[in-house]
């Protein structure tokens, strides 16, 4: 699904520059649930965005899907994106001026779906986060784990193929954390790739494969199985 | 799609109170601002539209010079209207006009009626006329024929049914009302409520061939494809023949007959004897101007306002781009919500115009109104909410739709090297709005000052003669020979100095006529300003003789001769002005007795002329009466009754020369207020914006303010800091508007030949003065920073 040959991107503030990822080389294969781990400032989340299609690297090449998107436009990107990369973050990033439902329903929109389409599958995807009940309220009403639920629920609405989670537990307390691990699971049990980055090894551990980077290097891949075996 | 952008746009209003109230309030005030003044110019523009055959209708003005005295006027001779009637096919319809006040008899007394014109019957050809009773084809034909007015029906009877019935002037003529019409609307350049056949008028019957008298103001009516600027020429050619039979007798001596469109009369004509008051295009030229900058302030502040919060939607745009949206999108997004902005204003606005419409009514003695059920103000409206939208909100919705995604992830703003540039540009681009509102307030302030100083200059400078405290007595000649009565009595009042009987005053209207001056003239007739006084004349008036002696009761033969102005005497060529001889009229012949020093009698707009004053030979038109220091009331109270014992019929109708001359400065005057209300409302609106711009660049820069706390800076130096980038844009905007102000304001002073130098004094205390309010305005937000805890500020370091 994913393949990446000597990605570079480089950051240019006034006259320093800075590496965030330098040749980096990775495949990821459609079902597959790999973690990203590595310290602060290894070029995690770098990596996610240009996997996700927000950044564009500045050197190498990037084959999402058979194609070679790494010099896409911002529309080519944005049309790629919207039908089949849900994203999850840290801190949730739900629009606080729109309901839980409208949040949900924000990728449908964009993707020019009907509205009584767009309410069956909010509904149908707020179920199955169990947050129905708070369909109504803004994300200031309710507390992280449900934010998160919600933020969820937004990344898989438009059944994407692949979903990107930046640190996705983060900001949660342990009860939550392992929730929103388990909903990613049961997404990758269903068939969608995941991609996730994260701080913690007890979280890495419900991925198939971690992938370690440290100063924009992939230093290790370790496939669980054989780590464990 | 749009449903959710409206919902999150209200949401957005409803949530930040202060951002939305600071820009819908800038916005309001602008638009209200914008409506006000687009309603009056729409009004004046609107002039004499309602005429069927307006683009038809033009009026002849009268271009001349004989000897010094140059004329524009658009009375012209009588004779001119049967010219141009009889040798010219492609003239349709020509009617001559006079408006001639008279008194009316009513319920036992005599009112003035200045809306009595005198017409002839094509009037109802060339003008549009609605009749609600009586025949246009014969309604001015007899010659005891009256048209009335509704309006004028009403006062007089009380119906409108009153063809049939009579009115009577004061000289015991009685006319019969043959016709009700419909008043013409208020955007006529003429008004009229009486209309009587025009040769029942005595001044026409006996000008009836005189070229060489101002009596009528002539409008033609031109065929269909017929072209003015040909039956100009051509009607020059046939003039040039007439006036070889006598009229004009010197070589540089000329006359010529211009034909102005009906259209332009109240806008672009600005002549002496106009039939009714005017307009000015450059008035409404400038308060176009006007309306637009203080628009342009308040889409200024929605830009400045809505860029430099920016920073807070770029979660939302972040978010919206991660899960699909593309730029198209949130332009539409950001665009609605400015629409939804500039609506919020709008309704404000119209709530705010409709607050002022009856002060600017009274203001400009206007009756404009907000029509809504007209369905071209409705377009007009959304036109101006859409335009308003697009200028003030495009700018905004191009900025935040552009943000990077990526800056989401990262939780804030990323700092890479495009997003700085990004800031800067657009702070640039900010401080160059600001720049250009306080220029704005600065050029209307200074405007302000100016025309302050100038018309304060205009009151306060001596004229030459003494202005105050001189009652004008209007209606001299219908005392008739009981006039001498009312000098007299009036005069044994210890509240009365002098009484004079005069044909004219300062302030008022002034008439020229041909003399034949003696050597070096060699009596050509040369045309001279004149009126004729009295002996008392000079006393009333405190003028000062600087040669010879006034007219004296003593020298019998005082009834032919003269005192000429200082002017006069340089104009004539007379180094010894005393007993040289002027002729008049074709037989009144006379000596120089006196030189007066020259004086303003007509307003500081021009320079002074050669004036002749001729002893009173002709019938006065008012006295003018010197009050003593003391009760004024009472003795006007005195006066009135030795009017009413001479007159008892006769409305006493008096008024001040002080205020009759100040008159002249009224669209001064007025233009003075408004300028003044505008750089305040002006000021008002770039110092919200600039609250706001204030209270944003504080916030992003409260980490700054609370590591130079914690090193040792003290509120004062805070202050200053944060003063300093604000006080820098205003000093800028001075630097910018002051040679621009100087250009226009030194422009429109040329209206004026006496007037005030623009000192450097004026755009210091402008400028100060922008600068005082602006760090008032900052200072408020720049205190709260001040004297915030640093720890609250490094807390999320």
């Amino acid at each position: 699904m994913i393949e990446t040959r000597n990605l570079k991107r480089v950051y240019t503030t006034g006259e320093v520059e800075t590496t965030a990822l330098a040749s980096v080389n990775i495949k990821i294969q459609v079902g597959e649930f790999v973690a990203v781990m590595g310290p602060s400032g290894c070029g995690k989340s770098t990596l996610l965005n240009v996997l996700g299609l927000l950044d564009q690297p500045t050197e190498g090449e990037y084959y999402f899907l058979g194609q070679e998107v790494s010099k896409y436009s911002e529309r080519q990107r944005a049309q790629l994106r919207k039908a089949n990369i849900g994203f999850v973050f840290q801190s949730f990033n739900l629009i606080d001026e729109l309901t839980v439902f409208e949040n949900v329903e924000l990728p449908l929109v964009y993707l020019g779906i009907s509205s009584s389409e767009r309410e069956k599958r909010v509904k149908n995807a707020l179920e199955q986060m169990h947050i129905v009940h708070r369909a109504d309220h803004f994300p200031q009403q309710l507390s992280g784990g449900q934010q998160q639920r919600v933020a969820v629920a937004r990344a898989i609405i438009a059944n994407p193929q692949l979903i990107l989670a930046d640190e996705p537990t983060g900001n949660l307390d342990s009860a939550n954390g392992q929730e929103v691990m388990k909903l990613l699971t049961n997404l990758n049990e269903a068939g969608t790739t995941i991609v996730m980055v994260t701080h913690s090894s007890e979280q890495a551990n419900y991925a198939h494969r971690i992938i370690h980077l440290f100063d924009g290097h992939v230093v290790t891949e370790n496939i669980k199985e054989q780590l464990y075996t | 799609m749009l449903i959710t952008y409206l919902k999150v746009a209200f949401r957005t209003l409803i949530r930040k109170k202060g951002y939305s109230l600071l820009t819908i309030a800038g916005l309001a005030v602008g638009s209200a601002v914008f409506l006000l003044i687009a309603l009056w110019i729409s009004d004046e523009i609107s002039y004499d539209r309602f005429h069927d055959k307006g683009d038809r209708i033009y009026r002849a003005v009268w271009e001349g010079k004989v000897g010094d005295n140059e004329w524009k006027i658009p009375l012209g001779p009588v004779p001119l209207g049967e010219a141009l009637r009889e040798g010219f096919p492609e003239v349709e319809e020509v009617v001559r006009i006079r408006p001639w006040s008279r008194l009316v008899r009513h319920q036992g007394s005599l009112i003035r009626e200045e809306g009595f014109v005198y017409a002839e019957p094509s009037f109802f050809r060339v003008f549009t006329v609605e009749f609600l009773s009586g025949d246009a084809a014969t309604a001015l034909n007899a010659p005891d024929n009256v048209v009335l007015t509704t309006t004028t029906a009403l006062k007089y009877f009380g119906t409108q049914h009153a063809v049939g019935r009579s009115i009577q002037l004061s000289d015991g003529t009685t006319l019969r009302v043959a016709a009700i019409v419909k008043p013409f609307p208020p955007q006529s350049h003429f008004r009229f409520d009486f209309l009587a056949p025009l040769e029942t008028l005595p001044l026409v019957r006996d000008r009836r061939a005189q070229w060489g008298s101002a009596t009528v103001y002539t409008y033609v009516l031109m065929k269909r494809g017929t072209s003015i600027t040909a039956l100009e020429e051509k009607f020059h050619k046939h003039f040039q023949g007439i006036q070889r039979q006598g009229i004009g007798g010197g070589s540089t001596d000329y006359f010529r007959f211009r034909f102005d469109p009906l259209y332009d009369i109240y806008l672009r004509s600005n002549y002496a004897y106009e039939i009714g008051q005017t307009g000015s295009i450059d008035t409404v030229y400038l308060m176009s101007a006007v309306a637009v900058f203080i628009l342009l302030l308040a889409c200024i502040n929605f830009m400045n306002l809505t860029t430099a919060r920016a920073n807070e939607r770029a979660r939302e745009v972040g978010v919206r781009k991660v899960v699909g949206a593309d730029r198209t999108q949130l332009l539409t997004q950001f665009f609605l919500e400015s629409v939804v902005y500039v609506c919020c204003a709008m309704v404000f606005a119209m709530a705010l115009t409709e607050i002022t419409l009856p002060n600017l009514n009274a203001f400009t003695a206007k009756q404009l109104s907000l029509e809504y059920s007209n369905p071209f103000v409705l377009v007009l409206l959304c036109g101006f909410v859409l335009i308003t939208a697009f200028v003030a909100g495009l700018y905004p919705a191009l900025v935040i739709s552009s943000f990077s995604p990526v800056s989401v992830l990262k939780g804030r703003l990323t700092s890479n090297s495009s997003r700085l540039a990004g800031l800067s540009i657009r702070s640039v681009l900010r401080s160059t709005l600001v720049v250009f509102q306080f220029c704005v307030c600065i050029a209307l302030m200074t405007g302000t000052i100016v025309l302050q100083h100038q018309m304060q200059y205009v009151m306060e400078k001596n004229l030459g003669f003494d202005r105050s405290s001189v009652l004008v007595v209007r209606g001299a000649g219908a005392l008739g020979e009981k006039r001498r009565v009312f000098v007299r009595e009036a005069e044994m009042n210890p509240g009365v100095g002098a009484v004079s009987m005069v044909q004219t005053l300062p302030g008022y209207d002034f008439d020229s006529m041909g003399f034949e001056p003696e050597q070096p003239a060699n009596y050509r007739i040369t045309s001279l300003t004149y009126a004729m006084v009295d002996e008392k004349f000079v006393d009333v008036l405190g003028l000062k003789i600087v040669e010879g002696r006034n007219f004296s009761t003593d020298h019998p033969t005082d009834s032919s001769a003269f005192l000429i102005n200082r002017s006069a005497a340089h104009a004539l060529g007379w180094k010894h002005p005393l007993g040289k001889r002027l002729r008049y009229g074709g037989n009144v012949e006379g000596r120089v007795i006196g030189v007066v020093d020259d004086f303003h009698f007509q307003s500081l707009h021009s320079e002074i002329k050669p004036i002749v004053f001729p002893f009173i030979r002709w019938v006065p038109q008012y006295f003018a009466i010197r009050l003593k220091p003391g009760d004024k009331t009472e003795t006007i109270k005195q006066v009135k009754a030795v009017w009413e014992k001479l007159a008892p019929e006769r409305p006493f109708e008096y008024s001040f020369l002080d205020q009759d001359y100040e008159r002249l400065y009224q669209s001064e005057r007025r233009l003075t207020q408004l300028f003044g209300l505008f750089a305040g409302l002006a000021l008002f609106i770039a110092c919200l914006g600039l609250f706001g711009l204030a209270t944003y660049s504080i916030q992003q820069r409260t980490k700054e303010i609370g590591i130079r706390k914690v090193l040792g800076a003290s509120v004062i130096n805070i202050m200053g800091l944060l003063s300093k980038e604000f006080a820098r844009l205003v000093v800028v905007a001075l630097i910018v508007a002051t040679p621009l102000a100087y250009y226009g304001l030194n422009r429109l002073l040329q209206n004026f030949a006496y007037r005030v130098d623009i000192g450097w004094w004026v755009f210091l205390v402008a400028g100060g003065a922008a600068l005082l309010v602006a760090l008032a305005t900052v200072s408020f937000q720049a205190i709260k920073a001040a004297l915030a805890n640093p720890v609250e500020a490094l807390r999320y370091e």
